[in-house]
């Protein structure tokens, strides 16, 4: 019933979670996991340096996705890394349109109260704009400070999105 | 495995009982299915001092949550045929209270090992003011919850 396995990283504990969901459902389905970074260009300014900037960005996105092919194929599952540019929800949004994608695994960090009134987030925003259905993962309470912390470069986790009045 | 399916009666939560069914065949895993009666919704008695209301107005308000009640004990009943129609045995469960806290409530209680829902696709003006169910359990719900368009 899956064959395609979305699961889009920016290298949180959120994002590492839901790899580990969506290898052990591509364990069962003997699906393809797709490992999507999205390098957000819009918050990179238009400057001088801002080309070696994304391209940086890429590189980390190259790691991050190379880390989580390698673990997927350490569970006998096959994988496909991929780094794009542009803004997180929608870049996720097309790969699946354009990949026949048929889950999409994301990570939540689980805010409450008035925290989730005020931050978007990216998967937030896929949740309701994908038509796939969307498995959403929580991320281990005790990594989730730390992480948000080092969510330097784009999407895939849940960190606050800016309001692209969409 | 456990999963459970929280279900309104909307053509989206069709589908989230579908696929669900679908995933616990796949992982042989139980199926039970919730409907969340919100007492929140029929306590609103108007702006008089409750003392002020009479005793049929007071009735007017339980027979609401009975009917409630019947109305979700009747959409349970409708999607535990609809799980067997796919050849899945489900159980079924009336909850009480606001489904974003009792959902997940359940399922971190009773060892659940995902959540089922479906999600309407409103606009995002509507959506940012009323939030939606689908979203409160995926912020809430401590067990992967999969949100099914």
């Amino acid at each position: 019933m899956y064959e395609t396995i979305l699961v889009p990283t920016d290298g949180s504990a959120g994002a590492s979670a839901a790899l580990d969901e969506g290898i052990a459902l591509a364990e069962q389905f003997d699906a393809t996991i797709h490992s999507l970074n999205v390098v957000d260009v819009g918050a990179v300014q238009p400057e001088a340096g801002a080309v070696d900037l994304v391209e940086s960005f890429e590189r980390m996105g190259e790691q991050t996705t190379d880390a989580a092919v390698t673990r997927a194929a350490d569970a006998d599952v096959e994988a496909v890394g991929h780094v794009t540019t542009g803004t997180a929800h929608r870049a996720i949004t097309e790969y699946v349109a354009d990949h026949d994608v048929d889950l999409v695994v994301m990570g939540t960090h689980g805010r409450t109260g008035l925290e989730r009134y005020l931050l978007g987030s990216v998967t937030e925003k896929v949740v309701r704009t994908a038509d796939v259905p969307v498995l959403t993962v929580r991320a281990p309470a005790d990594e989730e400070e730390g992480s948000a912390e080092t969510d330097a470069d784009a999407a895939g986790g849940d960190e606050p999105a800016d309001d692209d009045g969409e | 495995m456990k999963f459970l399916v929280a279900i309104d009666g909307s053509e989206e939560s069709d589908r989230a009982i579908d696929h669900a069914a679908e995933m616990a065949e796949a992982a042989d895993a139980s199926l039970t299915i919730v409907n969340s009666v919100d007492p929140d919704v029929y306590d609103t008695g108007g702006s008089e001092p409750v003392a002020g209301l009479s005793g049929a107005e007071r009735r007017l308000v339980v027979e609401s949550v009975a009917d409630a009640e019947e109305r979700g004990d009747r959409l349970l009943e409708d999607a535990v045929e609809r799980a067997r129609e796919t050849g899945v045995d489900a159980a079924s469960e009336l909850l009480y209270g606001n489904p974003v806290e009792t959902i997940p409530d359940v399922a971190a209680t009773d060892d659940y090992d995902g959540v089922f829902v479906g999600h309407r696709g409103l606009s995002d003006e509507h959506e940012r003011v009323l939030g939606s169910v689908a979203k409160g359990l995926v912020e809430r719900s401590t067990v992967p919850v999969t949100v099914v368009r």
